[in-house]
């Protein structure tokens, strides 16, 4: 396998950065806040990551990424509430439901561009925002669902981090084979991949469903820490987020977007204090870095080694 | 296989507007066709049609013994005929080397074999279109000549049998024109057959050994491109009237 030869060194810094998290739990005494943020952190980084195969590389602009997320999430909790079945029966129950939702956003807009996708993906996030707010006897309303801990905080922090390392790794290896090829050629200009044969609605399809599969699973891991899933998960805030991180981080690259999922959900987390101000930082700080480096920071970071590097090489050539 | 493909009969209307009429010809492996005519004379249409960006309204396209009017391009693509655009529509963040390769992915026949590591069949083709020393730029910093190379590199990747070019010499210079006429023919020597949109006669007649020529959707001529510079409705329809005392 050349692209995991290739990859080698990225693998290895992420499971490096991984195990330092890990360590972070026994090292601070299981402290809860430090689990939950961390926790809580390592989800962002996975629902950037999924959203970034999607966007960065697809072009499918999703405005609705936790949608995913939302309805494993909802359809776990249904279970636990009203058929306990064996766990991981219900988990499996839980990511098929996120597939299916992702088929509802993907299916109707195969063969359209961008912008329509965009819309569709928004709109089935304000559908879904709706129903757990009408149908209150099922979904709960405004207090959602909420079970009794059935794993420990320490379970879900590790089993989320493991997660994240592998959502990194394998959307890393993913991008880099031929399937990641495909997609950014659909990215670039759809009538020329047309041309040299690539199947659209395939590849769009496939990066939806990817990137459904990892949101859901990290749904359900939220799900399960929090015990409770709220219609707050279906609001327009938490999917921003993730555009939002995704574009500070920096698109099309994966790294990007985990870098920005992490450190935005760790600042957001140091901005409660001045709450009533964390939106407009986060408007401000997306305007910056739009202006300053278009490709986000991780873009930006990219550039600027090569044209150091480009400089040092004139620079050998004339002396 | 000596009828490599075939168009039957194909009609196009855009509402009332028939962009192509009853058009018929067929064309053998390995020949060099020119398709020209007038602006507006539907040779892009007919374009989309074969590759399967446009369904013919009526009529079929038949190639390699297979009814293919109803296959989206990709089909036709991994069946080995392979298009190019008229105004250059690369993969722009993608680097030139990858432009080529990804036509190369998607074959079915050497997908198993072949990975993003093999880049000795696609320096192989970037070689042939002059464009190596810019391998590792990204596509969408290449300048208007060399998009234009970039084209023919990209359509050489999927392993075509069939390549259809869409104006290949548009606003190319003298010098550049003559260098992509040479890589055409380096491409026809290698077997493949190809059907050239051009404007540029002068320079298509050199290359072609059979010229079609279309006016308001219909096929007016077909032959050689002697006989098709007598032919006495294209020299009317097409050139005009000056041009047919002073050179015919």
């Amino acid at each position: 396998m050349v692209i995991l030869r290739r990859e080698l060194l990225s693998i290895v810094i992420v499971v490096i950065i991984s195990a330092g998290l890990a360590v972070m739990a026994p090292l601070s005494d299981y402290d809860y806040y430090l689990i939950g943020l961390l926790t809580s952190a390592c989800l962002w980084v996975i629902y950037v990551v999924s959203w970034d195969l999607l966007t960065g590389y697809t072009g499918m602009l999703n405005f609705g990424q936790l949608l995913f997320a939302g309805v494993a999430a909802y359809a776990v909790a249904l279970l636990e509430i009203h058929f306990p079945l064996p766990r991981p029966l219900m988990i499996l129950a839980g990511l098929i439901a996120g597939l299916c939702s992702s088929l509802l956003i993907s299916l109707p807009s195969l063969r359209v561009r961008s912008a329509y996708f965009a819309l569709v993906s928004f709109a089935m996030l304000l559908v879904f925002h709706r129903i757990t707010m009408t149908f209150i006897k099922i979904f709960g309303g405004d207090y959602g669902l909420s079970i009794p801990r059935v794993f420990s905080r320490e379970v879900l922090f590790f089993t989320t981090i493991v997660l994240m390392a592998a959502t990194i790794i394998i959307m890393r290896l993913i991008v880099k084979s031929r399937i990641g090829m495909a997609l950014q050629s659909i990215r670039e200009d759809e009538e020329t991949a047309r041309a040299v044969g690539i199947n659209i609605p395939r590849y769009k399809l496939m990066a939806c469903v990817i990137s459904a599969f990892f949101t859901s699973l990290a749904g359900i891991c939220g799900f399960y820490y929090m015990g409770h899933v709220g219609p707050e998960i279906f609001g327009m805030m938490g999917s921003f987020n993730v555009v939002i991180m995704g574009v500070i981080g920096g698109t099309g690259t994966i790294f990007g977007a985990a870098l920005g999922g992490g450190v935005l959900a760790v600042l957001l987390e140091y901005m409660r204090p001045v709450a009533e101000y964390r939106n407009l930082l986060y408007a401000l700080l997306l305007v910056v870095v739009v202006m300053v480096a278009s490709r986000g920071v991780w873009g930006g970071m990219v550039s600027f080694w090569n044209k150091r590097k480009t400089k040092k090489d004139l620079q050998g050539i004339a002396s | 296989m000596n009828e490599f493909l075939i168009i039957k009969n194909v009609y196009k209307n855009f509402g009332k507007l028939a962009a192509l009429h009853d058009i018929a010809f067929t064309v053998n492996q390995g020949e060099v066709v020119g398709l020209v005519g007038p602006n507006g004379a539907g040779k892009t249409t007919l374009f989309n049609v074969i590759t399967g960006f446009y369904r013919a309204s009526s009529g079929h396209v038949i190639f390699k013994g297979k009814d293919v009017s109803q296959l989206p391009p990709n089909k036709l693509a991994e069946m080995g005929m392979i298009r190019t655009f008229q105004i250059p529509r690369p993969f722009k963040e993608l680097t030139v080397h990858d432009n080529v390769a990804i036509g190369t992915l998607f074959n079915p026949e050497r997908m198993h074999k072949t990975h993003i590591s093999d880049t000795e069949f696609v320096d192989k083709i970037l070689d042939g279109v002059k464009l190596l020393p810019h391998k590792n730029q990204l596509a969408g910093n290449l300048g208007y000549g060399n998009l234009k190379l970039l084209e023919l590199g990209r359509a050489q990747g999927p392993f075509p049998d069939l390549l259809l070019l869409d104006e290949p010499f548009a606003g190319l210079t003298v010098s550049e024109i003559e260098s992509v006429s040479d890589i055409l023919r380096g491409l026809a020597a290698g077997g493949l057959t190809l059907i050239i949109v051009e404007h540029k006669l002068r320079a298509l007649m050199k290359l072609v050994k059979r010229v079609i020529v279309l006016h308001y959707g219909k096929k007016i001529a077909d032959g050689t491109p002697e006989e098709i510079s007598q032919d006495d409705q294209v020299l009317k329809a097409y050139l005009g009237r000056r041009w047919s005392k002073s050179n015919a």
